[in-house]
Parts: C-alpha cells; structure tokens; sequence
C-alpha cells in the first residue's frame, strides 16, 4: 500500500505548458554543469518562460526517445540532433523549419556565425532549409605524441600524408610500435578524401564518388598502412585509441577537436601531446571535416518555437558560446566569441586551444542528404575489409559506389 | 597419490573460480586508481596508490541515492510481481483443465521471441495514452508479467509428483489452497531463482526507464552510471567506484537465495 502511495505521489511534477520549454540533449558531468549554468542564466535573465534542460541518455537513446515521442505526438521543444537524426525527423514532418527567424537577424548577426556551421545546417533534400543550428561543434584533428615524433627526428606534425607514412616507418623501425592507433569511422575516411583534394557526393549526379581518384588514394593509402603494419585497427565504439596515445603504445590518432581536454587527463604530464590539422596531399583549401551536433525545434504553437529559438540565440551569443566553448572544449559558432575576454585568457592559457579554431576555415561538412547514415555504415564496412586484409582497395571503393547508389535510389523512389 | 589429485582438483577449482571472478576484482581494484592509472599498459590490478575519494566522488556525482532507491522499490516491486503473475499462470497451466491450454501455453512462450525492441515503441505509446508517463507506474507495470518465468515455474511445478497433488486433491484442497499449501513449498527454488532473474533485469534496465521519465527524481541506478561514459571518453575508475556500490545489493542478495537459485536452474531443466 505504501508503495502504491509513493506511486503516486512521484507523478511528474514537469508540467509542459507554454512557460516551460523542454529541451533534451547528451551531456554529461562537466559539460552538464556549463550547459545547466548557461540554462540557469537564461533562465534568470528572463521570466517569460522557462528552459528545463534534461539529460536524456547517449545519441542512441535520445534518439528513440524522441521518435517514440513523435510517434506518440508529444516530442519536446528543443533536442540535440545529428544531421541524419533530422532528415529521419523530416520524414515526419515534425521539425520546425528556422529559416524564418534566422531571416529576422540582421545581416551583421547573420555573418556573425562561422559560415560552415549554417551551412551543414541547411539541408538539400528540403529545399536547402534551415533544420537546425549549430550546438556541439568540432573539427576533426590529428592527434600526436610530439616527443615521440621528436624522438624519431622531426620537429613539427605531419603536413603530408606522405610526411605521416615517413614518421609512421620510422617509429615502427625505431620504437617497434603499430604508430597509428585507428577506430573505423566513415567521418575520417571523407576528411582524408577532401585531404587528398576529392569529393564524396556528386550533387550534380546525384551519386557518391568513392571510386574518383582521391577515394582511390586514400584506400590504397591505408591498405598501404596495413600491409606494412603501420597502422591497427581498435574494437569499434572504444576509446582504445585514446587510451592507446596516452600510454605511448600509439604516435598517432584521429578524433574529434573536443576530445583534447579528456585526452590531456589521460596523458597528464607523461609527454607533450600535439593537435593539428590534418595532413593534406595536394594545395587545397578543404582538409577536415565539421564535427559534431546541433540543435533543432519541433514543430508546436508559435509562442513555443518562438521561445525555443529564443533560447539557441542565447546560447549562440558570443559571450555564451565563447563560455561554453572554453568549458566544454567544442568550437564557438560565432566569430564574435574570439574577442570575447573569457575566450582570449582560454587562447592565452595554452596556443593549442586556438588549433581547432584554426583548422576551421579548412572544414567541411559531410553530405546532408537522406541515407547518409546508412551509407556511412558501408564505407566502415569497406574500410574494416581493407584494413583487415580481407578486400582490396579497388573492390572496397567500388563496392562503395555501387550500395552506396542503391541507398539513394530507395530514397529517391 | 591421493593428496595430489586432491591438491591438483582445488588448484584447478581456485585457478577457474579466480578466472571467473577476475573481471568482479578488475572493477574493484579499478575504482581506486586514478584515471591515468586506469589505462596503464601493461595493465596492473593493483592500484598503486589506493584513491579512496573516488567512491566518494561517484556518489556525488549524481543523487545517487535516489536513484538507487528507484532502482531498489521498482526491481523489488517487479520480482514480487513477477513471482505472483507467473505462479498463478503456470499452476493454471500445469494443473488446471481448461480448453486451447496447449495453444495458449504456445502463445505465451512465443512472445519470448518478440525482441524487445520491437515493441518499445507501441509500449511508449500505450504509456503515454494510459497517462502513465513520467511515473513509476510505467517502470513497473510493463514489467509485471514475464513469459519466461511462466515456463520456468511450469517446468518446476511438472516435477512434482502427482502423489502430493492428488493427496492434497483428495483432502478437498481448492485449487489456490493447493497452490498455496502444495505447491509454493515445493518450488521455493524456482521461485528464488525467478526473483532473482527478474530482480537483475529490473535493475539493470536503461533504455526503458529512460524512454518513459525525464523527470530526475524517477532517474535509476543504471541512469547515475551511464553518466560516467563521457563523449570523449570514459572514467573508468569513477564508473567502477558506482558500479562497485550500485551492484551490493543483488550480490548480497545473491549471496542469500544461491542455494536455491542454483537448486532452481537444475530442477528446471535450464544451464
């Protein structure tokens, strides 16, 4: 009986109403702790309405919840989302489309925002809309064991790739260690391919270009790497390249720019680790890839997705996201947060804080067109066969194109 | 002689129990290193210096004692009922005559083949029509009713001997009479081992209680661990410190129904 009572009496006490804007996203511990400072100080400043920030679980869990919510006609007002999470959300018609309030921003504030970070935004399969905005971004880096490198005789990272197979024979010869600690993700494989000066996606043609010669290159490159035990494969969804740099079993890694703070902990004072961009093969002005999630509004009553907006222009502010760029170690989305004084003592603290930002003008975002998510999954598929030995790089980027086409045409038809 | 194949079968028992329990002393020993120490290669299990705090900082970490509390009323409330639906099911089952017996049996046992996910989503719905969102109502009732638990117990109840029913029959004992008198303390075993199967899958449970509350105070145990896996990476030794606290309870409770537990699995038939 008791029990019954407590029942009860924990009914939901988060009444969803006009005043209280849900908002659902995936941080964690010290990020949840500056994204709940920035909600408290939205929240003070003013008293119109109320963000209630909460943790939902990782993207995967966020994302059935919220197609559970939307199925059951109830999802929130505010949700951290990928690009492929809004594509699946637009075949629902559920998200809000931005355009018309980003619209009302003065052309200054419009160019205030680093203009990759609008662009990946913007979706060609719906006509180019505004779906959502940048929240948690990143660039992806290289990372390195700068005495390693050092060690083996050479003073700065790798600018080529071919500089980085050099450094990579020469710490397998001298250090007898695999060098490059790799975890297969289709993210890297599209930066090495814009780093060799190629494309991905053929919006003309409506097609993936894998089998182009970049893609072509880049296969081979990391067949290469394989071949003469260069580079190693770690068990997907783990953090053992990490794990890997930090204890000086591996010289190299590539991962997002945020991972630098958690990384840092882990290599404490053992050796000096490095972030840079990543190495390209040609002069181009595209060698990275945009990381990370953004934000979107589902579609309610004005006030609501009024308010929702509200909110993200808050949070994208210079000051904020300056804030939040230097607590949480992702990117700031506007220009402005550089000038900013919390900004300027985070660069002044240590240069290495400024890499990320450097390396964005040379990023690019990944295609935002319907079936990327499962196109992704074939080119991990493809790239465990070449790194595995089990298929060559010929047939891997050319099985690529070709599920890669049957992917888009389901979508089209 | 003798005392050697004795010696070699202990040394042999000791060497399999400590492979079995190393993964159970890698969390223990992990939760007092320090993050770096945490991923040293070659890996230790001894810490070197012991990081006492980091029990307390796990704690703190979240209002763990909430969620545990949660996580102790839901799994408690779910076994008992478990327990109850199932006995009553499987005497039905084995012991009363009623028509499409064998068809319905089937049909029980064939919704252990429905992945769960497959049915998340419907289940979510009918939560939110029932108004059941947001309340431990839609963490435990779902869960009240286990098709495994029934076939388990009418595993157990078949291998009763029909003497005792009869016997019991013959006395004029009604059917939940006989349940209650006859059968219950014949299947303490498989009743211990259903608690105990449904006690672990209720505190171990994320995607549904995630799915069903965002309000923090219905939060559960598992809910307070994932938030040791950072997007950058995880803190090992904080998360084995919470994983270490958090799993007490099933292994002292473990440690109180193993007999019957172990009694259960082979009485029913099951590895």
């Amino acid at each position: 009986m008791c029990m019954i009572i407590l029942c009860w009496g924990c009914q939901s006490r988060i009444n969803k109403d006009e005043n209280h804007i849900l908002f659902w996203h995936t941080q964690t511990r010290e990020n949840a702790r500056a994204l709940e400072e920035i909600v408290a100080g939205f929240n003070q400043k003013q008293k119109d309405f109320e963000i209630v920030a909460q943790y939902i679980g990782r993207y995967d869990q966020l994302y059935q919840k919220i197609i559970g919510a939307i199925r059951a006609g109830d999802p929130p007002d505010l949700a951290v989302a990928y690009e492929s999470m809004v594509l699946e959300f637009m075949q629902a018609g559920v998200v809000a489309p931005l355009d018309p309030y980003y619209d009302e921003l003065d052309l200054k504030e419009q160019g205030n925002y680093f203009d990759p970070f609008i662009a990946t935004n913007r979706y060609p399969a719906y006509q180019n809309q505004l779906l959502s905005f940048p929240f948690t971004k990143s660039v992806l880096m290289l990372y390195y064991n700068a005495d390693l490198l050092k060690k083996n005789g050479w003073d700065h990272p790798p600018r080529s790739w071919n500089e980085f197979y050099e450094i990579c024979a020469a710490i397998k010869k001298n250090d007898r260690i695999i060098p490059y600690a790799l975890s297969v993700d289709a993210s890297k494989i599209v930066a090495m391919i814009y780093s060799w000066g190629g494309e991905v996606w053929n919006p003309d043609q409506q097609r993936t270009c894998f089998s182009e010669a970049a893609g072509q290159s880049v296969f081979q490159f990391i067949q290469k790497l394989y071949e003469e035990k260069l580079v190693y494969q770690i068990r997907p969804k783990s953090y053992d390249d990490q794990n890997a740099l930090a204890t000086g079993q591996a010289a190299f890694m590539i991962r997002s720019s945020t991972s630098r703070p958690f990384l840092q902990q882990l290599v404490g004072k053992n050796f000096e680790l490095g972030m840079t961009i990543l190495p390209k093969n040609s002069e181009i002005d595209k060698n990275t890839v945009l990381f990370g999630a953004n934000i979107c509004i589902f579609k309610s009553s004005d006030i609501r997705q009024r308010r929702a907006w509200k909110f993200i222009q808050y949070f994208t502010s210079s000051p904020v996201t300056a804030l939040w760029a230097t607590k949480t170690g992702y990117l700031p989305v506007k220009k402005g947060a550089i000038d900013e004084p919390v900004f300027k003592d985070f660069i002044k603290q240590d240069n290495i804080n400024l890499e990320a930002l450097n390396a964005l003008p040379f990023a690019k975002a990944e295609p935002t067109i319907r079936g990327w998510q499962e196109i992704r999954s074939i080119i991990e598929n493809n790239e465990t066969a070449v790194i595995t030995g089990q298929m060559d790089y010929k047939s891997a980027v050319k099985l690529i194109d070709i599920e890669s086409d049957k992917i888009i045409q389901k979508q089209i038809n | 002689m003798k005392k050697f194949t004795a010696s070699l079968k202990y040394l042999i028992l000791y060497g399999v129990a400590f492979f079995i329990s190393f993964p159970f002393l890698w969390m223990v020993f992990t939760a007092f290193k320090s993050l770096t120490e945490s991923i040293t290669f070659p890996p230790r299990l001894f810490p070197q210096v012991w990081h006492w705090e980091n029990f307390v900082q796990a704690w703190m970490a979240a209002p763990f004692f909430r969620y545990f509390m949660n996580s102790l009323m839901v799994s408690l409330i779910v076994s008992v009922g478990v327990v109850i639906t199932s006995l009553l099911a499987a005497f039905a089952f084995v012991f009363l005559k009623f028509n499409f017996k064998k068809i319905l049996f089937n049909l029980f046992i064939s919704t252990m083949m429905i992945p769960f996910e497959a049915i998340m989503i419907q289940n979510f719905m009918l939560i939110k029509k029932f108004g059941w969102y947001n309340s431990y109502w839609a963490l435990i009732v779902p869960w009240l009713a286990s098709a495994f638990a029934i076939f388990l117990f009418r595993q157990s109840f078949m291998q009763i001997p029909k003497d005792y029913i009869e016997a019991a029959e013959l006395d004029g004992c009604f059917p939940l009479e006989l349940l209650w008198t006859v059968v219950i303390p014949l299947s303490k075993s498989a009743i211990a081992t259903v608690f105990l199967f449904s006690f672990l899958g209720s505190w171990n449970s994320l995607l549904w209680p995630i799915l069903v509350t965002d309000n923090p105070d219905l939060r559960v145990i598992q809910f307070g661990l994932a938030l040791f896996l950072e997007e950058q990476g995880t803190q090992y030794p904080l998360l084995m410190a919470a994983s270490t606290l958090t799993i007490l309870p099933v292994t002292l409770l473990y440690f109180f129904v193993q007999r019957q537990f172990i009694e259960g699995m082979t009485g029913s038939g099951l590895k």
